[in-house]
């Protein structure tokens, strides 16, 4: 049943699911759902769940409508990463060292993607024994402490919680690493 | 001859004096309890909180009744007490300790310990241990679930086991250490294991990464400390990190002059490793720090239960580490036994290197507190391969079961269900029957046959997935849901992991994936667990109920043929990557390659799980067995969800219980108290320390748009399940709340907060 996965066009992914026995199905779905979006213009962050099927990040090449900023303009706010900071404690911080997501390795894994995808591995994947259980917007200020833990700046806007707008993200990091 | 008589003149002195002496001993013993025993109640002195759970029976029960139904709605904050001052945390996982006019808790990530005035919730004093390295490469580097107790009605001690593993006593009047235990009031719990200590060293300044990555190493000889990198040797001496981690999590437990000390291990998801250390309980003399006896989780050859290993016990053999009793514990005063809940082996869904029933994991544990000898035990899950560690202190009542008067211990655990047992024999109070289960795929893993099935009391969390588990409105809709669902393999409950590559035991297998609830969180896990009322014999479950799926791939550098999805190439402390490895290009590999572990569980937004009375507080009568009532946590209910798809057309879909969360309960005369948690979602929210969460359990739909409401704090009729309060709290609960009397005036206190925002939180009537 192919189809079910994809139609209709909106999955929706609650706490415990998370992607997709079909890979090829489920890719589909998102490369589906990539061209579908990237012609919407950016939405205002919704309070529901990411409209996008859970799945492994796609290579790079799969998104190839140009980003309208990176994450050296300043895409999150200091107080957004505050809170991210203290989401990461309450959830994140008991399985993770700070080594296995900042400098050269997320540098090998998320350079050049977008910031949606890094969102939406997060969103459906962590915490490990309760994936896809904190709110879309948790996620997005963990994301925005992600950045900051790889010293890319900060500035007014947050990061929304909304695949669509952070599709236009491209993830750049910056030459020279500052301390976390 | 007169020598003789002499010597028997001597002898019969002696003796008199003897006796005497034992005489005015006895007296001051007495005297002693006297003073304390004849007012405590179950261990504690009412009005007060002098176990984690407490009381000695761990029943989270304060016979207190100033707040009640009545006035519950206008508590306020009395005192916030910022728990980050020294440092921060992981999220506030402590449930603190209140005993003769002071709160006793402790904070940050190197469990510094703490009094703290109850009035005003100043900081009377602090206590703080530097333990280098042994801190620095702790598996459980958090606050930690709090303090034990001791007081002889003259002197008082708060102990603490600290994430490096050494165990202080400490004068509770004035935060010193206790000169006469130990090495100015600590002893180092590396010692006494059989282990010689060595001089440690780190290669890189960071934590141990999970599950045990990255660890320190024995320093070569001459090696110093490098200021500069923070890597070298620094002084401080352990066991030889190649035997493996030790660590803790929960309080010790005091009985009599006896401390119980027990120790908590790496996370199994991921080890590297087929070896590591056992778990251990061990007894020490409350006045010096010696130790007195010590017990093996993990029986050694010629132990009762080292049968139960058929590739061998010893430590140091292939698959043999790990077991254990991380959890908080429960003691009978009366009878002298200590009950403690036991983890699992390595690794948390494979065990395919440890063929047997692996005794003493996941079990309670009867343990003479004087002598340290095993008198029964129990265990819920014969060969675990489901992280369904007993997570959680048992709780211990006096019933009236078929019109006899019983002693029982009642364990709720990770699997959803309530095991009642006798506490002096460990004999079911209802049968528990083994059943026959299903048997895994996966090669070389050995799965028991059967699993021990409780008949009485119902379960409290969804089983398994059986087709009768999914929606079914209309036989459409019950074709395409259970064609979803038949993606993963089902079964009533134990459904074994999947092999993840599609390869199993005789070929190709049939799954790749495999349902899972209630899952590694739970059933009742270390957030929530369960309050019983010692009057009445009714038990309130805190618990969650969820969906998820699991499976188990090969990592290229761990030693283990099989564990959770994952790939630690690179890592120190893993094995050179294989010949031809070529790392993943999904991230999913090296963060956790959940990527193809989990299943689509909604169509068109609606989950093909039916709404079910479980998680939230299910309440019990453990007289009859049977279940009372059912409140989801918070009392919180989602909308039904809303759906274009047309295979909805026409249904009218109901309301979602919350059913996600570990609700946190404890109970006083009247009422249940209950805190959210720390994901808040009951309350409605945002999630981490502000509010809510959006994921969902079985039945849930898509995440929903926040409520209203923020933190709350809730409060139920105990008879009835009725909600009676609710009343707004400044950020969501993060651990067990408690509740005391000080000068006239009821408290209730709780944890909040994660990383540099940690609190106690005091509230109180106007």
């Amino acid at each position: 049943m192919p189809d079910l996965f994809c139609y209709p066009a909106v999955i929706r992914v609650i706490r415990g699911s998370a992607v997709g026995v079909l890979i090829a199905c489920l890719l589909a779905c998102v490369a589906g759902e990539a061209t579908a979006q990237a012609k919407k213009p950016p939405a205002k962050a919704p309070s529901k769940a990411p409209a996008t099927a859970p799945a492994a990040p796609p290579p790079a090449a799969v998104i190839t409508t140009p980003a309208t900023s990176t994450t050296l303009d300043s895409v999150y706010s200091p107080e957004q990463a505050g809170r991210g900071k203290e989401a990461y404690s309450m959830y994140c911080r008991s399985c993770h060292i700070p080594a296995s997501h900042t400098g050269p390795v997320f540098k090998q894994w998320w350079a050049g993607r977008r910031v949606s995808e890094l969102f939406e591995y997060v969103s459906t994947r962590m915490p490990k024994n309760e994936p896809a259980s904190l709110a879309p917007e948790d996620y997005a200020d963990v994301v925005a402490y992600l950045l900051k833990m790889n010293a890319m700046p900060a500035g007014k806007s947050e990061l929304e919680a909304d695949p669509t707008a952070l599709k236009q993200i491209r993830i750049v990091t910056p030459t020279k690493r500052a301390k976390p | 001859m007169r020598q003789s008589l002499t010597a028997r003149r001597t002898i019969g002195l002696a003796l008199i004096t003897g006796v005497a002496l034992f005489a005015v001993l006895f007296a001051s013993v007495s005297q002693s309890s006297a003073r304390q025993g004849s007012k405590l109640v179950r261990g504690n002195m009412p009005g007060e909180w002098r176990y984690w759970g407490a009381d000695a029976w761990s029943t989270r029960y304060s016979a207190l009744d100033q707040i009640n139904a009545s006035n519950f709605g206008s508590l306020q904050v009395a005192w916030r007490w910022n728990a980050a001052v020294d440092g921060e945390d992981e999220y506030y996982r402590t449930t603190p300790l209140f005993a003769n006019g002071r709160i006793l808790t402790v904070a940050t990530t190197h469990r510094y310990v703490y009094g703290v005035d109850p009035a005003d919730g100043h900081t009377l004093w602090s206590w703080k241990l530097a333990e280098g390295i042994r801190w620095q490469k702790a598996p459980r580097q958090f606050a930690g679930r709090g303090l034990a107790y001791w007081t002889d009605g003259t002197e008082e001690r708060a102990i603490v086991i600290t994430p490096g593993y050494h165990l202080a006593s400490i004068d509770a009047k004035t935060g010193k250490g206790d000169p006469k235990f130990g090495k100015n009031g600590v002893v180092d719990l590396m010692e006494g294991l059989g282990f010689p200590l060595v001089p440690l060293a780190v290669d890189d300044s960071g934590s141990i990464e999970i599950s045990e990555a990255f660890p320190a190493r024995k320093a070569k000889p001459g090696e110093k400390w490098n200021a500069a990198t923070k890597t070298g040797a620094d002084g401080t001496m352990g066991i030889d990190p190649a035997n493996g981690e030790l660590a803790n999590s929960s309080p010790a437990v005091v009985i009599g002059d006896v401390i119980v000390v027990g120790n908590s291990a790496i996370h199994g998801y991921y080890p590297l490793k087929l070896r590591n250390m056992i778990g251990t309980v061990r007894g020490f003399d409350v006045h010096s720090g010696k130790q007195l006896w010590k017990f093996n989780l993990v029986p050694q050859p010629g132990e009762f239960g080292a049968e139960t290993w058929k590739n061998g016990s010893k430590i140091g053999t292939a698959g043999v580490g790990k077991v254990d009793p991380w959890a908080t514990w429960s003691s009978d005063p009366e009878l002298g036994l200590v009950y403690v809940p036991v983890g699992m082996p390595i690794a948390d869904e494979y065990g395919g290197h440890r063929p047997g029933d692996n005794l003493f994991a996941n079990t309670v544990v009867a343990i003479d507190a004087k002598t340290g000898v095993r008198k029964w035990h129990y265990q819920f899950v014969h060969h675990d391969i489901w992280d369904y560690d007993t997570p959680m202190a048992p709780n211990l009542l006096d019933v009236t079961v078929n019109g006899a008067r019983r002693k029982v211990i009642a364990a709720t655990t990770k699997q959803g269900w309530v095991y009642v047992l006798d506490r002096v024999t460990g004999e079911p109070i209802w049968p528990i029957v083994e059943t026959r289960v299903l048997q895994s795929e996966v090669p070389n893993e050995q799965t028991s046959p059967t699993q021990p099935i409780p008949t009485r009391p119902a379960p409290y969390s969804q089983q398994g997935l059986l087709a009768a588990d999914l929606i079914d409105y209309t036989p459409a809709i019950k074709d395409s849901a259970l064609k979803l669902a038949q993606k993963c393999r089902m079964g009533p409950y134990f459904i074994p992991p999947s092999p993840l590559d599609g390869k199993g035991k005789n070929g190709k297998s049939e799954y790749t994936c495999s349902w899972y609830a209630p899952g590694a969180s739970g059933g009742v896990n270390i957030d929530g667990g369960t309050a019983a009322d010692p009057e009445t014999g009714m038990i309130y479950v805190g618990s969650q109920t969820g969906m998820s799926t699991t499976a188990v791939a090969k990592d290229p550098c761990s030693e283990l043929d099989y564990t959770s999805p994952h790939d630690s190439c690179g890592k120190i402390g893993a094995a050179p990557a294989p010949a031809g490895y070529k790392p993943s290009a999904d991230p999913a590999g090296r963060g956790g390659g959940f990527a193809r572990v989990a299943a689509v569980t909604t169509i068109g937004g609606v989950s093909i799980f039916k709404p079910k009375e479980y998680g939230g507080i299910t309440a019990y009568d453990l007289n009859t067995g049977d279940k009372k009532w059912w409140r989801p946590n918070g009392n919180f209910w989602r909308p039904a969800p809303v759906t274009d798809d047309p295979l909805f057309a026409g249904v009218t879909l109901p309301k979602v219980p919350n059913n996600g969360n570990q609700a946190e309960v404890i109970t006083t005369k009247t009422l249940v108290i209950n805190g959210t948690g720390r994901g808040g979602y009951g309350a409605g929210g945002r999630g981490g320390a502000r509010g809510g969460r959006a994921g969902g359990a079985p039945g849930a739909a898509a995440p929903a748009a926040p409520a209203a409401q923020g933190p709350q704090l809730f409060a139920f009729d105990k008879a009835t399940g009725n909600p009676v309060g609710a009343v707004a709290i400044p950020a969501f609960n993060t651990a067990v709340p408690m509740t005391f009397m000080f000068q006239g005036k009821q408290y209730i206190v709780f944890a909040t907060g994660a990383g540099d925002n940690t609190t106690l939180t005091a509230l109180k009537l106007p």
